[in-house]
């Protein structure tokens, strides 16, 4: 007899059933999300007054007809058509010439309890033929019912209202529209009447707070049925064009890594880093205490792509554009021109306008729109004021990965305070520097009555790179680099954290000091030095020329100890520890 | 309060109630979730158990819906709902009402229902019967005319319940109403289109038919008048119509309308595309002519729908068309008018050509029938006319005493030969005449056994001659039949002539009547003759026909003899068969007749002797072109004891009977310069004389025409002096 | 301009196609009408379904709605109109009489 073959049965892949959805258009909404809202279905926004909910609701619809051929209903139920109309069209939405397109149908529900009487049972279905009339003369796909608990206000019988908002939910669901309805905080719940029991499927809340003088708007999926869903609050931006989200996702380091190399505009800079500049591409950091001249080289870092014919963005948030274009033509570096064609962009704001949330969604947004080649940001530090380093860390990490993914050449400035001298400049920097691929430093010399500005190049990644300081000269031709004496100072920040310690101790002890420990000294920072990341390995080379700094100050030190004692005090700082202060600002 | 609310506010009732015993938490906690479940919606009903037992509670549907379920469901019924309060004001009615009464729900509702329509009941009866329905509180279903606001009647059905709230006490009543205008109409449409079968199938006149059929088109559809058209041959144009219900100047003006491309109107459209045509508004049509629109318009005719009647190749060869007093496109109830109508005309034509053929068919065949008698009574004639003198001359000399006895014989023998050559020509033209149905019959009672004795006594020479026996057995109860004795006698003749002629010397014929039923004679003429072949049997009585060709040549005769008599028998509504055991054994004949049993009265009036007064000195006038025959038959009358005036023609005849009285005119009807009608006809302005036609033309017609010209007696040549004595007899009476 | 009659009616009844309650609607009102304003009102019942253009400019939410145009002041009335004394109140008919 055959035996009765049993087939295998066949592998049966388990079906990942991804839910239609209807993308926003929303700068980062649709990324929390993955891929927008619950596509035929009703999504609730809610949020305190002045949150957002109704900039959110109409980006939605707007996005929806301009984008994605979507046409929409607005139901509003506190403003009337004009008065949304008026407060969106700074935004470039212009909801006139949508409705005269169809694309969008606006109808303000009017109800008032003082002007009608209740005479016996009654059901909404006044307000489901205009929905359904509204959402039929233009074939519309979304539905926004903004604020839809206004019912509650106007409507008596709450319990028609609640079986008739049940029918609503349910006809919209029928309907097929993706629907967003708006609904106030309420004090205990998430909506004043409870709307969320009618929608299951997708919940967002927004919030504005205002701490101090700094407001940050933060957004939250807080149920989305059947989507994984980033569950942070994430920042987001009522900006110029419109509602952004920025999330905070870790993006792969898939980006393109450019040969591509970009003058920093000095020359002898350029010499300085195997003589082409920086990789297309690259985050560059530029630190150093107030007046080293960091707004000079990101300055010129822009004149100079501009003058490639590149487009370039300076965010600016120290100084009004006016001021920086004024400075800068006192070192011969004249932006005016490139504003005016166009290819340079200054945006200059007060850092505490905004939390640090607000500013990168806003300087993302930019970058967006603007596509730069270059993008200058001066000084980062003002933005990092006040925070939680490892927020600080994350938000910047996002922002340098999204420019470098862009292929955007970024330079960020970074103002060091001279006040606690025993860090290592370099060291506070350990927050962001990590995230750099190139760091230059700027320090200012006191020499001989005389300041002086020196930089040296303290990483590059992948360029042969000189480790030699420089004078950095600014003068009304512009900015050079000329070859330094030798500096003990210079060789001081030269070395690493170890090497600074036993400095310092040699600071306070400089008579007792012999060339033998002098010698230890050296070995014991070698040692360190070997121990330590790429950055420093790539130093090596220099040891001798820094032992060489070393005697110098030695027999500097035994002609001028008392005053050098002094100076030092003042010339090591530029630590920033992670709760200071700046101790000045300009 | 809807019912989910309230189930929620009890719900949460009842899980308070709960929290306080300890014992109770499970169904707190029961309860709790159930509260949430419907919160989160996830419940569609809710089974609460209470002491009156399980209540349901369906939370799905709120108000609205169920009102909105309602609303489709009720919508979708294709008959009118209608509900009223106590006060006959509508309460509810759905889209079907709506429509079927012309009326929206929000006009309709809180009005009286008589705003809706107007009820025509079929009797009082059943007004009665509503109304009681109703006090009663039950149903009424019935049939009714709705006449509605725009004044349209409508057939209904409807059904109506009372309506009554929880508490029992009435509310008001619902209506289903069906609209059974169209199956009336229906029916309407099948007993005119009947009617109007039946006047095709019974073949009255073309135009008396689609007079109907319009007069039918304006019953079914009041405001609808038809019209149809029938084109020429040539379908160039209308050479007839036919519109009854329209003013006869229309029908007049339609009359040679043209049928082109370009045609005037509807109907010579529909004829040249062979498609229907409308139009929908007349006044407005500027493809047609002013001329036609203003015809139209005049007639009250505001629009019009023309159908072609097409024949089975396809070509039309009429248009109906159907008027409507009001510009619109016709309803579909008129549009099926049309066709109605095209099919009728159809039918109606077809019938009508196809009596026309049959009518054409049938006087071609009458022409060619009539044809064939002429020329077989010319026939007849012109053989018959040089025996008459012969016959009249051998009757004279066997008058004459003073012939040699040889001579005699050879007398018997050349009146025999006339007597058989008449004999041939009579039978011709008697089997013409019978199987035409020309013959008729001049019945009367006779005594069967007469007649069979009759003619045994005719034959009896003959069967002398030929040394045969002829046994008589006659049944006294054979009594009295119903029969033209002359004919009836003629079929005995032939057969006992038959069975004499087949039967050898010596032989043996034996004759019988005898009654075998009440009211069957019959007449058994058995012979030892020849016998009859079995092949040949069944042909014994076709024209023709005799035992073969051998047996034609052998005993001669045109065979017509049984054929007549089979003829004969069948007119008689008698019966003649033959029967024979082969050749050589001899053949029988039977006849069978229906007979009579006659009361005693007529037994004595037959009985009575035909008593033959001798006749009174008489005075004829004899009108005879022909001098032999003239100079014979004067000789033989003057010898019965009559005064003979002679006249050879038409103008001495006339002359005589100017100058001279007599009492009977006989007279030849083929004179030279004239007929005997054209004597008779002056001759009776003159005297008051009955008259007997001689004539070589036996035919019915020749009968027919000497009775029209005013002769009693129609003799047909060769005429024995007998004969012509009875007649005058007759004439007498 | 001819003053309006002050004793005239002008109302206007805002259902919802054939649902139950727009049923219930009109027949109360129109009984309304006959018994307390015969001869002196006109009813325009609108049905919305059909004209959803008209529940945008009339601003119908709740349905039935009933809205008395004339005479001034504007009111407004939603329900099944059942409801009889409200509404006489709320029309301020006067009854004959009283």
């Amino acid at each position: 007899m055959k035996a009765k073959k049993v087939s295998s049965p066949k592998a049966v892949a388990p079906k990942v059933v991804t839910l239609p959805k209807a993308a926003t258009g929303i700068q980062g909404l649709d990324e929390i999300t993955q891929g927008g809202l619950p596509a035929g279905r009703p999504t609730l926004v809610c949020g305190g007054a002045g949150c957002g909910k109704t900039m959110l609701a109409l980006e939605f619809l707007v996005r929806g007809a301009t984008q994605f051929d979507e046409p929409g209903v607005f139901i509003m139920f506190e403003e009337n058509a004009a008065e949304l109309t008026a407060n969106v069209r700074s935004l470039g939405f212009d909801l006139d010439k949508l409705s005269k397109q169809k694309k969008i149908v606006l109808d303000h529900v009017h109800i008032d309890r003082s002007e009608f009487e209740e005479t016996g049972e009654y059901d909404l279905q006044g307000l489901f033929i205009r929905l359904g009339h509204a959402i039929d003369s233009i074939g519309a796909k979304r539905v926004v019912l903004d604020t839809l608990e206004a019912l509650f206000s106007g409507l008596p019988n709450h319990a028609i209202l609640r079986a008739e908002l049940r029918r609503l939910f349910r006809w919209l669901k029928d309907r097929g529209v993706t629907a967003l309805i708006t609904g106030e905080k309420g004090e205990s719940s998430l909506t004043r009447h409870g709307l969320e029991e009618y929608v299951a499927d997708c919940v967002i809340v927004l919030d504005h707070r205002v701490q101090g003088q700094i407001s940050t708007r933060r957004l939250r999926v807080l149920k989305y049925r059947g989507t994984a869903h980033g569950m942070n609050e994430y920042p987001f931006l009522i900006g110029e064009r419109g509602f952004s989200v920025l999330p905070i996702t870790s993006l792969q380091l898939d980006h393109f890594a450019s040969r591509e190399r970009v003058s920093t505009g000095i020359p002898k800079l350029d010499e300085m880093l195997g003589g082409k500049g920086f990789f297309r591409g690259s985050s560059i950091l530029v630190s150093g205490t107030a007046g080293t001249g960091k707004s000079s080289i990101s300055a010129r870092f822009v004149e100079a792509a501009c003058q490639r014919g590149e487009r370039a963005l300076l965010f600016a948030y120290e100084e009004s554009a006016e001021q920086i274009v004024r400075n800068m033509r006192s070192i011969g570096i004249d932006l005016e021109p490139w504003v005016k064609k166009g290819l340079l962009e200054i945006h200059a704001s007060r850092p505490t306008l905004h939390g640090l949330e607000q500013h990168l969604v806003l300087m993302h947004d930019m970058v967006q729109r603007f596509h730069p080649d270059v993008v200058a940001v001066d000084p980062i530090t003002n933005l990092t004021l006040d925070r939680d380093d490892s927020e600080v860390r994350a938000t910047l990490m996002r922002l340098i990965d999204f420019l470098k993914q862009e292929n955007i050449t970024a330079i960020f400035t970074s103002l060091t305070t001279g006040g606690a001298s025993t860090t290592a400049p370099e060291d506070s920097q350990v927050g962001v520097s990590s995230l750099m691929d190139a760091w230059l430093l700027l320090r200012n010399v006191e020499y001989n009555g005389e300041r002086n500005r020196t930089i040296y190049t303290l990483k590059a990644r992948g360029i042969p790179h000189s480790n030699q300081v420089r004078e950095f000269v600014l003068t009304d031709k512009g900015i050079d680099l000329v070859e330094v004496y030798v500096d003990e100072d210079r060789v001081l920040t030269g070395s690493a954290r170890i090497s600074q310690q036993e400095r310092a101790r040699a600071a306070l002890d400089l008579a007792k000091q012999s060339q033998q420990r002098k010698e230890r000294q050296i070995a014991s920072k070698r040692k360190a030095i070997q121990t330590q990341i790429a950055i420093l390995q790539a130093e090596a080379e220099d040891e001798e020329t820094e032992l060489k700094f070393t005697i110098a100050q030695e027999l500097l030190r035994q002609q001028t100890a008392q005053k050098s004692a002094q100076t030092q005090a003042a010339l090591r700082g530029g630590v920033i520890t992670k709760s200071s202060k700046p101790a000045a600002k300009s | 309060m809807p019912p989910s609310d309230q189930i929620l506010s009890e719900t949460a009732e009842t899980a308070r109630l709960y929290a306080d015993n300890a014992e109770l938490r499970t169904r707190l906690r029961e309860a709790e979730e159930t509260l949430n479940a419907i919160r989160n919606g996830e419940v569609d009903a809710l089974v609460v158990e209470g002491h009156s037992g399980a209540q349901i509670f369906t939370l799905q549907g709120t108000e609205a819906e169920s009102n909105q379920f309602r609303g489709d469901i009720l919508s979708q019924i294709s008959d009118a709902v209608v509900a009223v309060d106590n006060d006959q004001h509508v309460t509810y009615l759905n889209y079907a009402a709506e429509r079927q009464y012309g009326i929206t729900a929000s006009e309709a509702l809180g009005r009286h229902l008589n705003e809706l329509w107007t009820g025509e009941w079929s009797s009082p009866a059943d007004e009665d019967a509503a109304t009681k329905a109703l006090t009663d509180g039950v149903c009424w279903r019935g049939e009714t005319r709705h006449v509605k606001r725009n004044g349209e009647t409508i057939h209904v059905e409807s059904s109506v319940t009372p309506l009554q709230d929880p508490a029992g006490s009435s509310i008001g009543s619902l209506a289903t109403i069906r609209d059974i205008t169209d199956r009336k109409r229906t029916e309407l449409l099948m007993l005119e289109q009947k009617h109007l079968l039946e006047t095709i199938a019974k073949g009255r006149p073309l135009d008396e038919c689609l007079a109907n059929l319009c007069n039918a088109v304006t019953r079914l559809s009041p405001r609808s008048r038809a019209c149809v058209l029938l084109a020429d041959a040539a379908r160039k144009k209308f050479h007839r119509s036919i519109a009854p219900t329209l003013m006869p100047s229309f029908g007049q003006a339609l009359r040679d309308a043209p049928i082109e491309e370009e045609s005037m109107g509807t109907c010579g459209d529909a004829v040249f595309s062979s498609t229907q045509v409308t139009c929908a508004d007349i006044a407005n049509e500027t493809r047609w002519s002013p001329l036609w629109r203003e015809l139209c318009l005049s007639h009250g005719i505001k629009a019009c729908r023309s159908a072609p009647v097409l024949n089975t190749n396809g070509e039309a060869f009429a248009s109906v068309m159907l008027c409507l007093d009001e510009a619109r496109s016709p309803t579909q109830w008129e549009q099926r008018l049309v066709e109605f109508g095209t099919s009728l005309v159809a039918i109606a034509m077809e019938r009508d050509l196809a009596a026309q053929s049959l009518l054409e068919a049938k006087e071609a065949a009458e022409l060619a029938n009539k044809s064939k008698d002429r020329f077989l009574a010319v026939l007849s004639h012109e053989l018959r006319t040089p025996l008459t003198p012969a016959l009249l001359a051998v009757a004279a000399l066997e008058q004459d005493s003073g012939l040699p006895a040889e001579a005699r014989e050879e007398l018997a023998m050349i009146k025999r030969n006339i007597e058989l050559e008449t004999k041939l020509i009579d039978d011709l033209l008697d089997l013409s005449r019978i199987t035409t149905g020309k013959l008729t019959l001049n019945s009367e009672l006779v005594h069967l056994n007469e007649i069979v004795r009759d003619v045994c006594e005719i034959c009896r020479s003959q069967v002398q001659e030929q040394g045969l026996t002829l046994d008589m057995s006659l049944d006294p109860k054979a009594g009295v039949i119903s029969a033209d004795p002359a004919r009836f006698r003629q079929v005995l003749w032939n057969v006992l002539k038959n069975a004499i002629k087949f039967t050898p010397m010596n032989g043996r014929i034996q004759i019988s009547t005898t009654r075998t039923k009440d009211d069957i004679c019959e007449v058994r003429i058995q012979d030892s003759g020849a016998g009859i072949p079995p092949e040949v049997l069944p042909h014994v009585f076709n024209a023709f026909e005799q035992g073969g060709s051998g047996i034609t040549r052998q005993f001669g005769g045109l065979g017509l003899g049984l054929a007549i008599c089979k003829a004969l028998m069948d007119l008689h509504g008698g019966s003649i068969h033959a029967e024979s055991a082969g050749a050589g054994e001899g053949a029988t004949f039977l006849i069978q007749i229906p007979g009579k049993l006659l009361t005693a009265t007529a037994r004595i009036r037959l009985t009575l002797p035909d008593a033959a007064p001798p006749l009174p000195s008489l005075r004829l006038l004899l009108v005879e072109d022909n001098a032999d025959t003239a100079r014979m038959l004067s000789r033989l009358l003057t010898r019965a004891g009559f005064t003979v005036l002679s006249a050879p023609n038409v103008a001495s005849a006339v002359a005589i009977a100017k100058s001279e009285a007599f009492d009977v005119l006989i007279s030849d009807l083929g004179l030279p310069d004239g007929t005997g009608h054209e004597v008779m006809k002056q001759v009776r302005t003159l005297h008051k004389v009955p008259g007997i036609a001689m004539s070589g033309y036996g035919m019915d017609e020749d009968l027919r025409r000497s009775h029209d010209a005013g002769f009693v007696e129609h003799l047909v040549k060769p005429i024995q002096a007998s004969q012509l004595i009875e007649a005058i007899r007759r004439v007498l009476r | 301009m001819k003053e309006p009659d002050p004793s005239r009616y002008v109302l206007r009844l805002f259902v919802t196609g054939q649902s139950v309650l727009s049923n219930r609607a009109i027949v109360n009102i129109r009984k309304i009408c006959e018994e307390n304003l015969a001869g002196r009102y006109e009813l325009e019942v609108v049905d919305v379904s059909k004209h959803p253009e008209i529940a945008v400019a009339e601003q119908i939410v709740a349905a039935p709605t009933l809205i008395k145009q004339l005479p001034e002041p504007l009111r407004r009335f939603i329900g099944d109109m059942s409801q009889t004394e409200r509404i006489l109140v709320g029309l301020d008919v006067k009854k004959a009489g009283t």
